[in-house]
């Protein structure tokens, strides 16, 4: 198991290391520091500001100081957008807020779509299962964007007039937090999430419903029910156990449609996560901030990668000798 | 659900003929019609009907961007009218009917206050409704006389609101039903002089501007079919026209994504070792950023640049090179996965093996037996990815890094997100519908060809 485990992680490491390398040449592709200053800046104040910012000096000197904020996760030089900060201090409030979205949407979005996936499965050929089926594939043939700007029309704009106070807020506002976590996550946070969740559900329930519907043809749950088991017990402890494994690819492969989506939501609700950082940064052309949060949004997916190679090798026996 | 188990009771229906010729041997059909996926797709009604929809849409596609363009770039960025009009013949309420005279009635006095009154009048039209040939003199004279007709439409909206306003202090202060009686009568009298004064001024406006008639009349009437955006322009015209910039972001990411995916997914495949090690390496690599962390490192880099596309005299980030380099970065790695484990099951397989014991050399075997076999796979992977290019499309040009200088369902969407939060849901609607049936067309696709070659798919 964990030799497994150490084996993935030197899998991903070369893969990191060239990611940030990209990265890196890609940005100065097109000179940032001409691109900050504007066309007709001298020679002289160019170099100036090479040097200010350490870009003067060569590209593998800049490549392994990255690489050693990264580890030791200190940003401290300083933002071209936003002077007096330095990159981590613009970086590290704005982690939480993300976290704030994408975590309860993919718990929510997997639990609810694995429900409904369920539900379709077990009807299958029926009525509700094709009800459903056809509401999903609606679902997903609708653009992102069209669900966030409706939802916030009708979530924000038209139920808080219809019931007189705000349930949800229209868009996220720093000086209106009433210091109660719960009740603030719910006004500035549930909307977005629940979008996500709605979003994701079209494709997730398609495909919970196929895997659920494979598994409960395959021999051993037969033999499950011709042993006596009864309806629940096959339901979770045999099929749910087996369908468990496309279940986590399933997660994975949706980690960056989650990133993108709350990228959206963030930049459409004014959430101060790190997809509306990026945004602001980038285009400010704020070169520190932008190379610093792609390098960080790199690690975070790699991360998430090695976790569930873990958590497969901890559902399937079979992986952790392969 | 229904469609497969009506295909496949057809397909049992027929079976015994199958049998049959299978028995009588030589004579078996063995045209691409003939093969048992073809077949079962062809039978698939709604995977059928959602083909054709979709030929239609490219066959648009291609009338707007072939050179008797159906549709101009000119003629979607100008005015028809004033803005938010509604669509759907819906502008017939009295507010909308006098925004439109007094659009029209000013860009006339605009042209006659100008330098050159003469020329500037001969210019003043929008889209298919133009000016009256006339000389300076007649046009200010139709213009008093519209301007006359506008103060009494004033009059008489000034007497209805009074009656109005009669009847409400009657209202509350519970006047018995006879006091009612000569209050309405005045509000309907009133009522009357409007509408008589707003057709007349409708009149006047059209001595100045003729509504066209025949086929530019019904050109027209498309154009205003949904109604006018927020800068007055043709919702319905920017909409069909964005079925061009969506079919070209589709196709050339589509095919570069599965010809790329399929080479190298291909060779990875067949081939292993080295090769294999190599394709997986930089897949894992690219698709280790989502794409949009791609498409904002990519604008990055190209949004103050001066390099020029070739054969073109447009920067860089003036074109939608840098949407087909963020969608070409990530898209084909789908395919490539896909390909790659097909490739890697069919080249164990004993038709593969024979074809190698006599000696067919690898590109014979690649063309002629690998490529026919995971070919359903690139169709599938073709719509997969034409869907995913054109839902990016409009994420990314909501973030400003997309489509620029031409309309786009993007665009418009971002555009609608302003009226939205007053009501005006038109923009919106017809970006929505329109991008809507396409991509549904597609998903209702890749499913058929799905169901066909490959029944036992998860996902």
């Amino acid at each position: 198991m964990w030799s497994y485990v150490a084996r993935r992680v030197l899998y991903n490491i070369p893969i990191y290391l060239v990611i940030v390398m990209v990265v890196m040449v890609m940005l100065r592709i097109n000179d940032p520091v001409t691109a900050y200053l504007s066309k007709n800046a001298t020679e002289a104040e160019r170099s100036l500001k090479e040097a200010e910012f350490g870009l003067d000096q060569p590209f593998m000197v800049q490549y392994l100081d990255m690489l050693k904020s990264i580890v030791t996760f200190d940003f401290s030089t300083k933002s071209w957008y936003q002077e007096t900060n330095t990159v981590g201090e613009i970086i590290t409030p704005s982690i939480l807020p993300s976290l704030k979205i994408t975590l309860p949407s993919l718990a929510l979005s997997t639990f609810i779509s694995i429900v409904v996936g369920l539900i379709a499965a077990v009807n299958r050929g029926r009525l509700i299962d094709r009800g459903l089926m056809f509401v999903a594939v609606v679902g997903m043939s609708i653009s992102f964007l069209v669900f966030i700007i409706l939802g916030q029309y009708f979530g924000a704009y038209w139920l808080n007039g219809k019931v007189g106070t705000e349930i949800f807020a229209i868009r996220y506002d720093a000086d209106r937090m009433t210091g109660f976590f719960v009740a603030d996550w719910i006004k500035f946070y549930l909307l977005p999430v629940m979008i996500s969740v709605v979003v994701s559900m079209g494709y997730d329930t398609r495909f919970y419903r196929t895997v659920i519907v494979e598994q409960t043809n395959a021999d051993y749950i037969r033999t499950a029910k011709a042993k006596g088991c009864s309806q629940r017990r096959v339901m979770f402890r045999h099929l749910l156990r087996n369908a468990m494994i496309p279940i986590i690819t399933r997660v994975m492969i949706t980690m960056p449609f989650l990133i993108v989506g709350s990228l959206l939501l963030e930049v459409y609700f004014s959430i101060p996560g790190m997809g509306k950082t990026l945004l602001t940064h980038m285009t400010n052309k704020d070169f520190a901030v932008t190379q610093a949060i792609v390098a960080i949004l790199a690690a975070l997916f790699i991360l998430s990668n090695i976790l569930t190679d873990v958590l497969y090798a901890i559902v399937d026996p079979r992986v952790r000798l392969a | 659900m229904a469609e497969t188990k009506r295909a496949q009771s057809a397909e049992a229906v027929e079976q015994p003929t199958d049998l049959l010729s299978a028995r009588a041997g030589a004579n078996r059909p063995t045209g691409f019609f003939d093969k048992p996926g073809v077949r079962k797709f062809v039978r698939n009604r709604p995977g059928m009907i959602s083909l054709l929809v979709i030929v239609l849409f490219v066959l648009v596609a291609a009338l707007i961007a072939m050179p008797p363009h159906l549709i101009s770039l000119n003629q979607v960025q100008g005015r028809v009218g004033p803005g938010n009009l509604p669509g759907f013949g819906r502008a017939s309420n009295p507010d909308d009917r006098i925004e439109v005279a007094d659009f029209f009635l000013s860009a006339v006095e605009k042209a006659l206050d100008s330098s050159d009154p003469e020329a500037a009048l001969a210019e003043l039209r929008f889209a298919e409704r133009a000016v009256q040939p006339m000389p300076v003199e007649d046009a200010e004279a139709a213009l008093e006389s519209s301007f006359e007709a506008f103060d009494l439409l004033d009059e008489a909206l000034i007497e209805f609101e009074d009656a109005e306003i009669e009847i409400e202090n009657l209202v509350d202060s519970g006047a018995s039903e006879e006091e009612f009686v000569a209050p309405r009568a005045a509000l309907e009298q009133a009522r009357a002089g409007f509408e008589t004064s707003l057709d007349a001024l409708e009149v006047e406006v059209e001595k100045l501007f003729p509504v066209p008639t025949g086929w530019s009349g019904f050109v027209y009437k498309i154009r205003l079919l949904a109604g006018t955006d927020r800068q007055g322009r043709s919702i319905a015209f920017r909409a069909i026209f964005s079925i061009k910039t969506a079919t070209q972001i589709g196709m050339v990411t589509a095919i570069f994504s599965i010809f790329i995916g399929a080479i190298l997914g291909g060779a990875a495949g067949f081939f292993g070792g080295i090769i294999d090690h190599a394709v997986v390496w930089l897949y894992s690599t690219l698709s280790s950023i989502p794409y949009i962390i791609w498409l904002i490192v990519i604008a990055f880099v190209f949004r103050e640049s001066t390099l020029k596309v070739p054969f073109t005299d447009k920067p860089i980030s003036q074109t939608l090179l840098p949407v087909y380099m963020a969608f070409g970065v990530t898209l084909w790695v789908g395919t490539c996965r896909v390909i790659r484990g097909e490739a890697m099951k069919i080249k164990s397989l004993d038709y593969i093996q024979s074809a190698i014991s006599i000696g067919a050399s690898p590109a014979r075997i690649l063309l002629k037996h690998v490529l026919p076999n995971v070919m359903y796979l690139l169709f599938i992977n073709f719509s997969l990815a034409f869907v995913a290019a054109i839902k990016g499309e409009v994420i990314l040009s909501y973030l400003g890094l997309g489509v620029q200088g031409q309309p786009s369902w993007g665009v418009m969407i971002r555009d609608s997100k302003e009226d939205v939060v007053l009501g005006v849901f038109w923009e919106l609607g017809a970006a929505t519908v329109l991008m809507f049936v396409l991509v549904y067309a597609f998903n209702i696709l890749s499913d058929a060809l799905q169901d066909a070659f490959d029944p036992k798919h998860v996902g």
